[in-house]
Protein backbone atom coordinates (compact mmCIF):
# COMPACT_ATOMS: atom_id res chain seq x y z
CA UNK A 1 0.00 0.00 0.00
CA UNK A 2 2.83 2.37 0.94
CA UNK A 3 4.66 1.52 -2.29
CA UNK A 4 1.54 2.13 -4.33
CA UNK A 5 0.96 5.46 -2.63
CA UNK A 6 4.55 6.56 -3.36
CA UNK A 7 4.38 5.30 -6.92
CA UNK A 8 1.22 7.28 -7.58
CA UNK A 9 2.86 10.43 -6.22
CA UNK A 10 5.97 9.84 -8.33
CA UNK A 11 3.87 9.30 -11.44
CA UNK A 12 1.99 12.49 -10.76
CA UNK A 13 -1.21 10.48 -10.33
CA UNK A 14 -1.66 11.41 -6.74
CA UNK A 15 -1.36 14.84 -5.18
CA UNK A 16 1.55 15.57 -2.90
CA UNK A 17 0.63 15.99 0.73
CA UNK A 18 1.51 18.53 3.39
CA UNK A 19 0.69 17.94 7.04
CA UNK A 20 -0.06 20.88 9.29
CA UNK A 21 0.22 20.05 12.99
CA UNK A 22 -1.25 23.01 14.83
CA UNK A 23 -3.55 23.18 17.87
CA UNK A 24 -4.86 26.65 17.10
CA UNK A 25 -7.78 26.09 14.67
CA UNK A 26 -7.82 29.68 13.39
CA UNK A 27 -4.11 29.63 12.62
CA UNK A 28 -4.35 26.16 11.08
CA UNK A 29 -7.29 27.01 8.82
CA UNK A 30 -5.70 30.27 7.68
CA UNK A 31 -2.38 28.59 6.91
CA UNK A 32 -4.18 25.74 5.14
CA UNK A 33 -6.14 28.19 3.05
CA UNK A 34 -3.00 30.18 2.21
CA UNK A 35 -1.08 27.10 1.08
CA UNK A 36 -4.06 25.84 -0.89
CA UNK A 37 -4.32 29.19 -2.70
CA UNK A 38 -0.62 29.19 -3.58
CA UNK A 39 -0.31 25.46 -4.32
CA UNK A 40 -3.72 24.08 -5.36
CA UNK A 41 -2.04 20.89 -6.54
CA UNK A 42 -1.10 19.95 -2.98
CA UNK A 43 -3.37 18.13 -0.55
CA UNK A 44 -3.23 19.42 3.00
CA UNK A 45 -4.10 17.50 6.13
CA UNK A 46 -4.47 19.18 9.49
CA UNK A 47 -3.81 17.51 12.84
CA UNK A 48 -4.36 19.24 16.19
CA UNK A 49 -1.72 17.08 17.94
CA UNK A 50 1.47 15.34 16.88
CA UNK A 51 0.34 11.89 17.97
CA UNK A 52 -2.36 11.72 15.27
CA UNK A 53 0.03 13.04 12.64
CA UNK A 54 2.46 10.20 13.38
CA UNK A 55 -0.32 7.66 12.84
CA UNK A 56 -0.85 9.02 9.31
CA UNK A 57 2.76 9.05 8.11
CA UNK A 58 1.81 6.34 5.61
CA UNK A 59 0.40 9.23 3.57
CA UNK A 60 4.04 10.21 2.89
CA UNK A 61 3.81 13.96 3.45
CA UNK A 62 6.66 15.74 1.67
CA UNK A 63 6.53 18.57 4.21
CA UNK A 64 5.25 18.67 7.77
CA UNK A 65 4.57 22.08 9.28
CA UNK A 66 4.64 21.70 13.03
CA UNK A 67 3.75 24.11 15.77
CA UNK A 68 5.98 23.86 18.86
CA UNK A 69 3.33 24.14 21.57
CA UNK A 70 0.50 21.69 20.98
CA UNK A 71 -1.06 21.49 24.41
CA UNK A 72 -3.98 23.92 24.17
CA UNK A 73 -6.70 21.29 24.03
CA UNK A 74 -4.77 18.32 25.40
CA UNK A 75 -2.47 19.28 28.24
CA UNK A 76 -0.41 16.09 27.94
CA UNK A 77 0.10 16.40 24.17
CA UNK A 78 3.69 15.99 23.01
CA UNK A 79 5.59 19.13 22.04
CA UNK A 80 6.35 19.76 18.39
CA UNK A 81 10.03 19.00 18.91
CA UNK A 82 9.45 15.60 20.52
CA UNK A 83 6.97 14.75 17.75
CA UNK A 84 9.58 15.76 15.17
CA UNK A 85 12.14 13.43 16.75
CA UNK A 86 9.66 10.56 16.44
CA UNK A 87 8.84 11.47 12.83
CA UNK A 88 12.52 11.55 11.95
CA UNK A 89 12.89 8.00 13.32
CA UNK A 90 10.02 6.76 11.15
CA UNK A 91 10.44 8.90 8.04
CA UNK A 92 13.90 10.51 8.19
CA UNK A 93 13.67 12.18 4.79
CA UNK A 94 10.54 14.18 5.61
CA UNK A 95 11.12 17.92 5.43
CA UNK A 96 9.88 19.62 8.59
CA UNK A 97 9.16 23.23 9.38
CA UNK A 98 8.90 24.08 13.07
CA UNK A 99 6.67 27.06 13.83
CA UNK A 100 6.83 29.00 17.06
CA UNK A 101 5.76 32.41 18.24
CA UNK A 102 8.84 32.55 20.45
CA UNK A 103 12.36 33.45 19.38
CA UNK A 104 14.06 30.83 21.47
CA UNK A 105 17.66 30.29 20.41
CA UNK A 106 17.86 26.98 22.22
CA UNK A 107 14.78 25.76 20.36
CA UNK A 108 16.12 27.01 17.02
CA UNK A 109 19.40 25.15 17.61
CA UNK A 110 17.66 21.96 18.71
CA UNK A 111 15.29 22.10 15.73
CA UNK A 112 18.25 22.37 13.42
CA UNK A 113 20.73 19.99 15.02
CA UNK A 114 18.44 17.23 16.27
CA UNK A 115 15.99 17.09 13.44
CA UNK A 116 17.48 19.20 10.59
CA UNK A 117 14.24 21.12 10.43
CA UNK A 118 13.73 24.73 9.58
CA UNK A 119 12.52 27.10 12.23
CA UNK A 120 9.95 29.73 11.24
CA UNK A 121 8.86 32.44 13.62
CA UNK A 122 5.10 32.93 13.69
CA UNK A 123 5.17 36.58 12.73
CA UNK A 124 3.62 38.45 9.81
CA UNK A 125 6.22 36.99 7.41
CA UNK A 126 5.70 33.38 8.45
CA UNK A 127 3.32 32.40 5.65
CA UNK A 128 5.60 33.84 2.98
CA UNK A 129 8.58 31.97 4.40
CA UNK A 130 6.54 28.76 4.44
CA UNK A 131 5.52 29.43 0.82
CA UNK A 132 9.17 29.80 -0.18
CA UNK A 133 10.18 26.59 1.58
CA UNK A 134 7.28 24.66 -0.01
CA UNK A 135 8.12 26.04 -3.48
CA UNK A 136 11.78 25.07 -3.07
CA UNK A 137 10.85 21.57 -1.88
CA UNK A 138 8.42 21.12 -4.77
CA UNK A 139 11.05 21.98 -7.33
CA UNK A 140 13.96 20.14 -5.73
CA UNK B 1 -7.68 34.68 -1.65
CA UNK B 2 -9.98 35.22 -4.61
CA UNK B 3 -13.05 33.00 -4.85
CA UNK B 4 -12.45 31.74 -1.34
CA UNK B 5 -15.62 32.97 0.33
CA UNK B 6 -16.46 29.64 1.98
CA UNK B 7 -12.92 29.44 3.36
CA UNK B 8 -13.07 32.98 4.72
CA UNK B 9 -16.43 32.23 6.24
CA UNK B 10 -15.04 29.10 7.83
CA UNK B 11 -12.07 31.00 9.26
CA UNK B 12 -14.37 33.69 10.65
CA UNK B 13 -16.69 31.10 12.17
CA UNK B 14 -13.75 29.31 13.76
CA UNK B 15 -12.50 32.63 15.12
CA UNK B 16 -15.94 33.39 16.58
CA UNK B 17 -15.94 30.05 18.39
CA UNK B 18 -12.33 30.10 19.49
CA UNK B 19 -11.79 33.64 20.72
CA UNK B 20 -14.53 33.51 23.42
CA UNK B 21 -13.04 30.19 24.63
CA UNK B 22 -9.62 31.78 24.91
CA UNK B 23 -11.05 34.84 26.72
CA UNK B 24 -12.88 32.50 29.07
CA UNK B 25 -9.67 30.54 29.68
CA UNK B 26 -7.77 33.70 30.65
CA UNK B 27 -10.65 35.02 32.79
CA UNK B 28 -11.06 31.75 34.67
CA UNK B 29 -7.28 31.44 35.05
CA UNK B 30 -7.09 34.88 36.66
CA UNK B 31 -10.09 34.14 38.85
CA UNK B 32 -8.58 30.90 40.13
CA UNK B 33 -4.95 32.12 40.09
CA UNK B 34 -4.13 29.33 37.66
CA UNK B 35 -0.99 30.82 36.14
CA UNK B 36 -0.29 27.90 33.83
CA UNK B 37 -3.75 28.27 32.29
CA UNK B 38 -3.30 32.04 31.93
CA UNK B 39 0.01 31.51 30.16
CA UNK B 40 -1.37 28.82 27.85
CA UNK B 41 -4.49 30.75 26.83
CA UNK B 42 -2.59 34.04 26.39
CA UNK B 43 -0.12 32.20 24.16
CA UNK B 44 -2.85 30.69 21.99
CA UNK B 45 -4.78 33.94 21.81
CA UNK B 46 -1.62 35.70 20.62
CA UNK B 47 -1.60 33.51 17.48
CA UNK B 48 -5.34 33.89 16.99
CA UNK B 49 -5.46 37.68 17.17
CA UNK B 50 -2.26 38.07 15.19
CA UNK B 51 -3.62 36.03 12.29
CA UNK B 52 -6.82 38.08 12.33
CA UNK B 53 -4.85 41.34 12.24
CA UNK B 54 -5.60 42.46 15.81
CA UNK B 55 -2.03 43.54 16.40
CA UNK B 56 -2.93 45.94 19.24
CA UNK B 57 -3.18 43.03 21.65
CA UNK B 58 0.17 41.48 20.79
CA UNK B 59 2.19 43.29 23.48
CA UNK B 60 -0.49 42.87 26.16
CA UNK B 61 -0.78 39.15 25.53
CA UNK B 62 2.96 38.74 25.51
CA UNK B 63 3.11 40.52 28.88
CA UNK B 64 0.27 38.36 30.22
CA UNK B 65 2.10 35.24 29.05
CA UNK B 66 5.35 36.21 30.77
CA UNK B 67 3.51 37.10 33.97
CA UNK B 68 1.93 33.65 33.76
CA UNK B 69 5.42 32.16 33.63
CA UNK B 70 6.50 34.27 36.61
CA UNK B 71 3.35 33.29 38.53
CA UNK B 72 2.68 36.74 39.87
CA UNK B 73 1.63 40.34 39.15
CA UNK B 74 -2.06 39.55 39.49
CA UNK B 75 -3.09 43.22 39.68
CA UNK B 76 -1.31 44.00 36.41
CA UNK B 77 -2.89 40.89 34.91
CA UNK B 78 -6.34 42.20 35.84
CA UNK B 79 -5.57 45.51 34.12
CA UNK B 80 -4.55 43.72 30.94
CA UNK B 81 -7.52 41.38 31.25
CA UNK B 82 -9.85 44.39 30.91
CA UNK B 83 -8.06 45.54 27.75
CA UNK B 84 -8.17 42.01 26.30
CA UNK B 85 -11.86 41.55 27.06
CA UNK B 86 -12.80 44.95 25.61
CA UNK B 87 -10.73 44.51 22.45
CA UNK B 88 -11.83 40.91 21.88
CA UNK B 89 -15.51 41.73 22.39
CA UNK B 90 -15.16 44.53 19.85
CA UNK B 91 -13.35 42.19 17.43
CA UNK B 92 -16.06 39.56 17.80
CA UNK B 93 -18.75 42.14 16.96
CA UNK B 94 -16.75 43.34 13.95
CA UNK B 95 -16.23 39.82 12.62
CA UNK B 96 -19.90 38.98 13.18
CA UNK B 97 -20.78 42.08 11.15
CA UNK B 98 -18.17 41.21 8.49
CA UNK B 99 -19.55 37.70 8.24
CA UNK B 100 -22.89 39.08 7.12
CA UNK B 101 -21.31 40.43 3.95
CA UNK B 102 -20.12 36.94 2.95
Amino acid sequence: MKRLSKLLVNLGLRKKVIFIVEDNPVYAKTLQSFIHTRFPEIRIHHFPVGETCIQELDEKPFIIIMDYFLDTSFSDAATGLSTIKRIKEIAPKTKIILLSSEVNLDLVMKAHTIASCQFVLKDDRAFNIVERIVAEALHS
Amino acid sequence: MGGKKPVMLEIMETFLIQLPLEMDGINKGIESHDYAAIKKHAHTMRSTVSIMGISTLEADLREMESMGSLEGHLERMKQIQKIINTTCTKAIHEIEHEKLSY
